[in-house]
C-alpha cells in the first residue's frame, strides 16, 4: 500500500517535472520566503491558541 | 485607369475601399416613405417583443449557468462565518459593518479570477498549480489546502451540532444524520441535481435578513456603522476579529472550489460573463447576510463595553428567551450554514485530490466510476465528525482560530492565482488587467499587514493596549 502511494507520488512528480511557468531564482526565493513567513505566523497563532486553552 | 479597378501591391482593390467609404446619398423627397401611424405602433411592439424574447433567452441562459458563484459565496457564510458575524455584532455592535461591506468587492475580485481560470484552462486549481509551478509548489499548496479544509470542516460540524442541540438533538445523531444526507446529495449522480439542491440550501441562508428586520434595529445607529472608523482602537482583539471576518469572506477553499465547480459544470470562455454575474450576485448576497447577522446580534446582544458570546448557538439560545422566532431563525440559519459549508469544503478537497492524483473526480460520475473520489469525501466527513464528538474539545475557540489560520495562509494561494492569471500563453485575452493586478496585490498586502499586526499583538501584547 505504502509502496503504491510512493509510486503514485513519483509518477505525479515526473508528470509535472517541467512546469509551464519558468520562475527566476529570485521569484522562487520570494515565494519560499512568503510561505515560510506565513507558516511562522500560523505557528504564533497556534501558540496563542495554546495560551488561551491553557 | 479607365474604369478598371486600381490594384495595390497587396492585391486589394481600391474600388472596394472607395465603395465602403463612400458617403450614402440623402434620399430624394420623392423617395421618403410616409409611414402609417399604425405601422409605426406595430413596429414599436414588434421591437419590444423582440427585446423581451432576447431578455428571456439571456435569463434562461444565465439560470442554466448560474450556480458556482452563488454557491461559493453563500457557502462562504458557513458556520464559522455566522459565528464570527454573531460574535462581531455582540462585541462591537454595528461598528464594523463598513468593514464587512468592503469585503464584498474583495471577495468578488478574487473569485472572479477563478471563473476565468477555470473556464479558459478547463482545469481545477490544484492541477493548474502543479502544471504551472511544478510538483514542489503543487504539493505545498495541496497539503496547505488539505489541512485548512479539514479544520474548517470540523468547524462546520461544530456549528451544526450546536445548532441542533438547541432543539434537543444529540451531537451523535446530528453527525450521523448530516453525513448520511451529504452522502445522499452527492451520490445522486448528477452535477445538475447536486447544484439545485445546494442552491435550495443557499436560499435558507437568507433567513438572517427577515430575522434582523423583525428585531427592528435602530437604523440611525446602523447607518453610523457604515462610516469607516475604529472606535475600539487598534489592539489584538480588534485585529483578531478583523482577520476572522476576512477569513470568513475569502478563504483558500473557495478558490479551489469555484474553479473546480466551473470545470465540472463544463463552462467555457463564452460563459465567463455569466460566471462573473453569478459571482457578483453571490457576493451581494453573502455581504447582505453578513451585515444582517451583525445587525441582529448587535441589536439584541451588544452592550457598551461589548458582550462576549461563546458561539452563534449561544447567541441563539440567549435570544430565544426574549424573541423565540428570531432565536429559532438564528439556530436554523446556523445549521444550514454549517451544512452548506461542509458540502462545499469536502467537495473542494475531493476535487483537488482527484485532479492531482488522477482519480475520476466529477459529481457526474457514479460511485463505481469514481470510488476514490467518493471515498475521500466520506472519510473527510467521518474524520471531522469524530473530532466534534470528542468530549471536552474547545470547539468555539477552534472555530475562531481556524478562520484566522485560513486567512493567514491565504496570501500564498492568492499569489499563485494572480501569477497564473497573468500568463498570456495560458489565459490569452482573458489574462488580468493592470487594475485587476493592483487590486489583487493590494488584497494580499492588506492581509499580510493584518496578520503581522495580529502576530505582533500576540507576542507583544503591551504594545497594542
Amino acid at each position: 500500500m505504502v509502496q503504491e502511494w510512493i509510486g503514485k507520488v513519483k509518477e505525479i512528480n515526473h508528470k509535472y517535472s517541467q512546469p509551464r511557468l519558468h520562475m527566476t531564482p529570485l521569484v522562487k526565493a520570494s515565494l519560499l520566503a512568503l510561505r515560510i513567513y506565513l507558516i511562522i505566523l500560523v505557528m504564533i497563532l497556534v501558540y496563542k491558541f495554546y495560551l488561551v486553552v491553557r | 485607369m479607365n474604369g478598371m479597378p486600381a490594384i495595390n501591391n497587396r492585391g486589394h482593390t481600391y474600388a472596394r475601399i472607395q465603395k465602403s467609404t463612400k458617403k450614402p446619398n440623402r434620399p430624394r423627397p420623392s423617395e421618403i416613405c410616409i409611414r402609417h401611424p399604425g405601422e409605426m405602433i406595430l413596429e414599436f411592439w414588434a421591437s419590444l417583443f423582440y427585446k423581451y424574447r432576447r431578455l428571456i433567452k439571456w435569463l434562461s441562459l444565465y439560470l442554466a449557468l448560474a450556480g458556482p458563484g452563488i454557491i461559493v459565496m453563500i457557502a462562504d457564510n458557513d458556520a464559522g462565518g455566522i459565528t464570527t458575524y454573531a460574535a462581531t455584532g455582540a462585541k462591537f455592535g454595528f461598528s464594523f459593518i463598513w468593514f464587512v461591506i468592503l469585503l464584498g468587492p474583495i471577495a468578488y475580485v478574487v473569485q472572479e479570477m477563478t471563473v476565468r481560470l477555470g473556464a479558459v484552462t478547463k482545469r481545477g486549481h490544484a492541477e493548474a498549480i502543479f502544471d504551472a509551478f511544478g510538483p514542489f509548489w503543487g504539493w505545498f499548496s495541496l497539503i496547505d489546502l488539505g489541512i485548512v479544509n479539514f479544520l474548517t470542516l470540523v468547524t462546520e460540524f461544530i456549528g451544526m451540532t450546536a445548532a441542533l442541540n438547541i432543539f434537543g438533538v444529540p451531537p451523535l445523531v446530528t453527525v450521523i444524520g448530516v453525513s448520511a444526507l451529504m452522502i445522499a446529495i452527492v451520490m445522486y449522480g448528477r452535477y445538475w441535481t447536486w447544484e439545485k439542491i445546494v442552491l435550495l440550501f443557499c436560499t435558507l441562508n437568507l433567513i438572517y435578513i427577515p430575522a434582523a428586520l423583525i428585531v427592528r434595529p435602530d437604523y440611525n445607529q446602523v447607518m453610523g456603522g457604515l462610516m469607516p472608523a475604529f472606535p475600539y482602537g487598534f489592539n489584538g482583539e480588534v485585529f483578531f476579529f478583523l482577520m476572522a471576518n476576512i477569513g470568513t469572506t475569502i478563504a483558500p477553499w473557495m478558490i479551489f472550489f469555484q474553479q473546480s465547480s466551473v470545470v465540472d459544470k463544463g463552462m467555457t470562455e463564452k460563459d465567463i460573463p455569466f460566471g462573473k454575474l453569478d459571482t457578483a450576485i453571490g457576493a451581494i448576497f453573502t455581504i447582505l447576510v453578513a451585515v444582517f447577522c451583525i445587525i441582529l446580534t448587535g441589536s439584541l446582544l451588544f452592550k457598551p463595553g461589548g458582550t462576549d458570546i461563546e458561539s452563534a448557538a449561544d447567541a441563539a439560545r440567549a435570544i430565544i428567551g426574549s424573541q423565540p422566532l428570531v432565536g429559532t431563525a438564528l439556530a436554523i440559519g446556523l445549521f444550514d450554514a454549517g451544512l452548506l459549508g461542509a458540502i462545499c469544503i469536502s467537495l473542494a478537497s475531493s476535487w483537488a485530490m482527484g485532479e492531482v492524483l488522477g482519480w475520476a473526480h466529477s459529481i457526474n460520475n457514479k460511485l463505481s466510476e469514481a470510488p476514490m473520489f467518493y471515498a475521500f469525501y466520506f472519510l473527510s466527513l467521518l474524520g471531522a465528525g469524530i473530532i466534534v464528538l470528542l468530549p471536552g474539545a474547545p470547539l468555539v475557540l477552534i472555530t475562531l482560530f481556524v478562520q484566522v489560520i485560513a486567512v493567514t495562509l491565504l496570501p500564498a494561494a492568492l499569489v499563485f492565482l494572480i501569477v497564473l492569471l497573468n500568463n498570456e500563453e495560458l489565459m490569452g485575452k482573458y489574462k488580468n488587467t493592470l487594475f485587476q493586478n493592483v487590486l489583487g496585490f493590494s488584497i494580499i498586502l492588506m492581509i499580510i499587514i493584518l496578520s503581522t499586526l495580529y502576530a505582533l499583538s500576540v507576542l507583544f501584547p503591551e504594545v497594542f493596549k
